[in-house]
């Protein structure tokens, strides 16, 4: 079924909104879904010819149970600190919100804590995951900021850290993460269960269980 | 029963009998002083409800006892029965069973079932025995408690005016009374007739026959059986009882309706056999009914207590604490809820659309310059027409465009005002529904009262004022104690027994009136009691016994001043100690709990006329008035009402003395901080001139602390802080300003204990340092050691040289001041308890954060070894004590972060 998909060119994804911003059109249009282009990218979708056969490729799809396709696989969040890319669980991940300022807790400076951000109207705790994996950052290294703030959640715990960029959930297929070899020994080593691909770039899969135990003590 | 129920339900069946019970005990107590067929009412359908959802829950016993509470409740709404005290008694103490046994239900049940089913049967017998006497089989005669009789029978007593009206039994019942007096009595003539009666036999017979005439409501009857049995063991001779006995072997030949009449003929005789045979006290009679039969009962109800497990204090308590808690909010709140909530979305969904129409405009506009553009362009042209035609027409739409903005803007504006309207009632609505009307939590105090009344032989009337107005739910969670206690205290010390008031000439019933109002902005609240007053001179005496003033002070004091002794701890000017007072510990929590949410107590006091205690309180404790500033950059708020004033100073107002400074006010010399120094945040001043906030603390010492400058007023909605990050020093709790981002609030009495320490600890910035150095503070040294010579020499060594100098009394203390501070390098030693110095490098250098921190061990230990040990643990350097004496120390520390 794939095969017969029309080849799109999706500039949304490369200079659009999605991408970086760099094209012309977004003067006139604002957003990419005000222009001509990409809605008529749309439009080629639904007004397709359908492939030979494909109700046969449909039904052999739909009884294909949901285990064979999926696999052993893990929903994770992907995202960036520097130059690291981690996974973590996506059952820890409550949602991602915009950055936004967080107050310090005076006797506080200088750790783990960073201190209190308003998430939905709540106060809640905003750590640095960045000090806490011992990662080392440059200055100015981000041109166009995507920071987020990540909310995460577990045994009714709430934690509010800020990250470079996060990108969507993805299934991990469990196969394919390895474990992290013994010569790679970074800061945050005793936090990652293994390491996987994703997008051509390592990432470290965090171990969410040890990981948030850690962070409660190293707080309180 | 207890099988395994959903907690949700469990929860919620429990929170519906407690209601239920709470209406029901406050509707027995109005109903025993003012009856009315709505109240009556009012009480059958709760008790109804009681029993439906115990039947619901499958929970048999409170259904049982719930039924007969009911049908009593519903032959009471026919008339066919009347509600006198003792019904009210027996009705209150099924409300406080059904209570108990919901509390019980649940896991641990049947443990609890088994030791109270005596207890919950007997109730359910009296109860039945209550609405439907006729309807007791004969085998219900044997009752454990005579006294039980009593009540009963006391209880018809007042049904039996119905009866006594007839003027003769009904007749069915009366033949079968005959028929067993008939066979009893000729019992007791078997018996009587022996030479050496058995006087239990005889006893029993006699109570069988009082039970038999307990049925048939024959009062008189049972009265006299009552006496006989009195009688019968002190009878020397046989002869009365011979006589009583062939008197009722008579009466129960009689026709059932010449009974009543037979029996008044023989009451004169009667009457002369009770006065020529004074009556014995036998174990079980002879007791005055009233006010026992209450403290058997009482007394029941605390043995009922000790058998609960679940405790009487209320859960609710409890279950506040937990977040999945449940609160009541009105059904009218949460309807204007919905409504606004509704409202905004529609007011949200408003701008989808009007961002297109703006993206209209803007094409538009676009093909304006497009048009423009191509004007200028043809410049060159020859066609003036063509060219004047363009110009026209490109002002037309210009025109246009302009017109469109301005609709486009006005209708922004409209949306933005309406948005706000909405947005402020939804949010003020949910802050109202904090609110809840004082009734709810004054829902225990009239039966409280009543019972407490009873007690003592007091009769007291309860009245309460103000039932709706709107109190904090906090602030009404915390005044339940205080107000109990005043309330008991009135009662038993307030009001005096009957006989005295009608001496006083006051009536016979006090009252005690409960009187709550906002006024001026905050809660006021009233109990005052019209009984004997405090009596100042026993007050007096008592403060003089206690030795807490002397008497030529106290004749100095105002009475206020005097009355102001009752809220020290541990007085009581109750010689005896009961369970409702005399232990003193009373005034003194109330006292405390009403100042610690910020109020205060009055007393004022009439002897002889009554005592009023007024409580003022802050109307909602979950928002405050703040004033912002800022402090390293980051707002912050001080409560409006701890502070005196905010000045703006230049620097030359402020002065120096042993190097701390101050300011002048008014002839006071108040001493001055840095905020960054109390927060321990780091920030440079600017110069210029330094905005101060002065308070004073709780000793009404004043303090001034300099922030970076003034951000306005506001009202803040308090919240607490997360629990994980402890108390946080200087800080009570956290707010968000109108912009979203979070501000923190100042403790008052907090941050004056930590300038005082610091004060002490001599660690003032002062002003112009910072200034002059144009970069942030100097060097910051942390010294570890547990000796304390040690320490201040290596402090003076290192603070003459001008780093800044923490210490730290062993490792577990040095580590939690790196952990809240940022120092430059870190001196320690080695043996030290808790955490020792070599643990101590390690963690450091373990530690992610503080892996780069320079460590300098000085210890005693100079051999190779140590050394060796003191680097492997990673220090940066490892020195002697002995280096004192020369420069090495400061050499080092030179080395490795430079000169301060």
């Amino acid at each position: 079924m794939d095969k017969d998909l029309p080849i799109l060119d999706d500039c949304w994804n490369r200079t659009g909104v999605q991408g970086d911003h760099t094209c012309p059109s977004l003067k006139e249009h604002v957003h990419c879904r005000n222009c001509p282009t990409y809605s008529s990218a749309g439009r080629t979708l639904f007004e397709r010819t359908p492939p030979k056969n494909w109700e046969d490729e449909l039904s052999k799809a739909l009884a294909t149970s949901i285990a064979e396709t999926q696999g052993d696989s893990i929903p994770m969040v992907i995202f960036r600190i520097g130059q690291e890319y981690f996974g973590l669980e996506a059952t820890s991940l409550v949602e991602v919100a915009s950055t936004r300022v967080v107050h310090g807790i005076p006797n506080r400076v200088g750790g783990l804590l960073e201190g209190i951000v308003n998430i939905r109207g709540e106060l809640q705790l905003c750590v640095s995951l960045e000090k806490f994996l011992g990662i080392e950052k440059n200055q100015g290294d981000e041109t166009q900021s995507r920071e987020k703030m990540l909310v995460l959640e577990k045994s009714g715990q709430r934690w509010v850290t800020k990250v470079d960029e996060v990108f969507a959930v993805f299934r991990i297929v469990k196969k394919e993460i390895s474990p992290t070899p013994a010569t790679v020994k970074n800061s945050f080593s005793r936090f990652t269960k293994g390491i996987f691909e994703w997008n051509g770039k390592k990432a470290g899969h965090l171990d969410d269980t040890h990981f948030f135990e850690i962070l409660e003590k190293s707080i309180s | 029963m207890s099988g395994s129920f959903d907690s949700n339900l469990l929860g919620l069946f429990k929170e519906e009998v407690a209601e239920l019970t709470l209406s029901l005990n406050k509707g027995l107590v109005s109903l025993e002083q003012s009856p009315s067929p709505t109240l009556l009412d009012s009480l059958m359908r709760a008790a109804h409800s009681i029993k439906g959802a115990s039947r619901a829950m499958g929970l048999l016993e409170s259904e049982k006892v719930a039924h007969e509470m009911e049908e009593i409740l519903v032959k009471a709404q026919k008339g066919t029965l009347t509600i006198n005290q003792k019904t009210i008694d027996i009705l209150l103490h099924s409300t406080d069973l059904i209570s108990h046994i919901a509390k019980a239900f649940g896991e641990n049940f049947d443990p609890w079932l088994a030791s109270n089913k005596s207890e919950i049967e007997d109730t359910v017998k009296k109860l039945f025995i209550c609405h439907s006497p006729e309807n007791v089989p004969a085998a219900h005669l044997g009752f454990t408690n005579p006294n039980d009789m009593a009540v009963i029978a006391s209880n018809t007593q007042d049904q039996a005016s119905l009866i006594r009206s007839q003027k003769e039994l009904s007749p069915v019942f009366a033949s079968l009374f005959l028929q067993e007096l008939q066979s009893l009595s000729s019992l007791l003539e078997k018996e009587s007739s022996n030479p050496q009666p058995d006087k239990a036999r005889i006893d029993s017979i006699l109570k069988s026959i009082y039970g038999a005439g307990t049925l048939v409501e024959f009062t008189e009857f049972t009265q006299a059986i009552e006496l006989i049995r009195g009688h019968a063991v002190s009878m020397k001779d046989s002869q009365g009882l011979i006589f009583f006995t062939k008197f009722l072997m008579e009466l129960s030949n009689q026709q059932p309706e010449k009974v009543q009449s037979f029996f008044n003929s023989k009451k004169q005789e009667l009457k002369g056999l009770f006065q020529s045979h004074p009556p014995t006290i036998t174990n079980n009679s002879q007791e005055t009914i009233n006010p026992q039969s209450s403290a058997i009962l009482n007394q029941r109800k605390t043995t009922l207590n000790l058998d609960n497990p679940a405790k009487n204090v209320s859960n609710r308590e409890g279950q506040q604490e937990t977040k999945d808690s449940v609160v009541r909010v009105t059904a009218q709140s949460l309807t204007r809820l919905m409504g606004l909530a509704g409202e905004s979305l529609v007011e949200a969904r408003w701008l989808a659309p009007f961002s297109q129409s703006l993206l209209k405009l803007k094409r538009e506009e676009d093909r304006l310059l497009d048009q423009m553009n191509e004007l200028a362009q043809n410049q060159s042209e020859k066609n003036i027409k063509i060219q004047r035609d363009l110009i026209f027409d490109i002002r037309d739409k210009l025109a246009k465009c302009i017109l469109e903005l301005n609709s486009r803007v006005q209708e922004f504006e409209n949306h933005a005002r309406r948005s706000d309207d909405l947005n402020s009632r939804l949010y003020n609505e949910v802050i109202t529904s904090r609110m809840r009307p004082f009734g709810d939590g004054a829902q225990s105090f009239p039966r409280m009262i009543r019972d407490l009344a009873r007690d003592m032989g007091k009769k007291v009337c309860l009245e309460i004022i103000g039932e709706s107005t709107p109190v904090d739910r906090d602030v009404l969670e915390k005044l339940d104690a205080p107000l109990n206690h005043l309330l008991r205290n009135a009662v038993d010390h307030g009001i005096e027994i009957p006989e005295k008031r009608q001496i006083s000439g006051k009536p016979e019933t006090g009252t005690i009136r409960l009187e709550v109002r906002h006024n001026s902005g905050m809660l006021s609240i009233f109990v005052a009691d019209d009984g004997n007053g405090i009596s100042m001179e026993l007050l007096k005496n008592k403060i003089c016994q206690r030795k807490l003033s002397t008497p030529e002070m106290i004749s100095r004091m105002s009475d206020g001043e005097i009355l102001d002794f009752l809220f020290l701890p541990g007085f009581s000017t109750r010689e005896t100690v009961t369970e409702i007072s005399g232990r003193g510990v009373g005034l003194d929590v109330v006292h405390n709990m009403i100042t610690s949410v910020g109020g205060s107590v009055r007393i004022i006091n009439k002897p002889k006329e009554g005592t009023t205690f007024q409580l003022q309180l802050p109307l909602t404790l979950s928002v405050i008035r703040a004033v912002l500033v800022e402090i390293a950059g980051e707002p912050y708020a001080f409560p409006h009402n701890r502070i005196e004033r905010l000045l703006k100073l230049s620097r030359n107002e402020i002065h120096f003395l042993e190097n701390r400074q101050y300011f002048q006010l008014d002839g006071e010399n108040i001493g001055l901080l840095m905020a960054n120094q109390v927060f321990r945040a780091s920030g440079v001043l600017s110069e210029g001139d330094l905005f101060i906030v002065l308070f004073r603390n709780s000793n009404n010492n004043p303090f001034g602390i300099v922030v970076d400058c003034f951000r306005g007023e506001q009202d803040l909605v308090v919240r607490t802080l997360d629990a994980r990050l402890g108390k946080v020093p200087n800080i009570s709790s956290a707010a968000i300003l109108d912009d979203g981002s979070p501000v923190l609030i100042v403790d008052v009495d907090d941050i004056s204990r930590s300038i005082e320490r610091i004060i002490e600890e001599d660690r003032v910035e002062q002003t112009n340092q910072i200034e002059s150095n144009g970069v942030s503070a100097k060097k910051k040294i942390l010294i570890v050691d547990d000796s304390i010579t040690v320490r201040e020499v290596e402090k003076q060594l290192l603070q003459s040289r001008g780093y800044d100098v923490t210490v730290a009394v062993d490792g577990a203390d040095g580590w939690n001041a790196l952990r809240e501070n940022a120092f430059d390098l870190v001196v320690t030693d080695i043996d030290m308890p808790r955490m020792n110095g070599l643990e101590f490098t390690r963690n450091i250098k373990q530690d992610n954060r503080l892996a780069k921190m320079p460590v300098i061990i000085v210890s005693h230990k100079d051999r190779e070894e140590d050394r060796f040990k003191g680097l492997e643990a990673g220090a940066n350097h490892y020195l002697t004590k002995s280096s004192f004496h020369d420069d090495s120390l400061i050499l080092a520390i030179e080395k490795l972060i430079g000169k301060p």
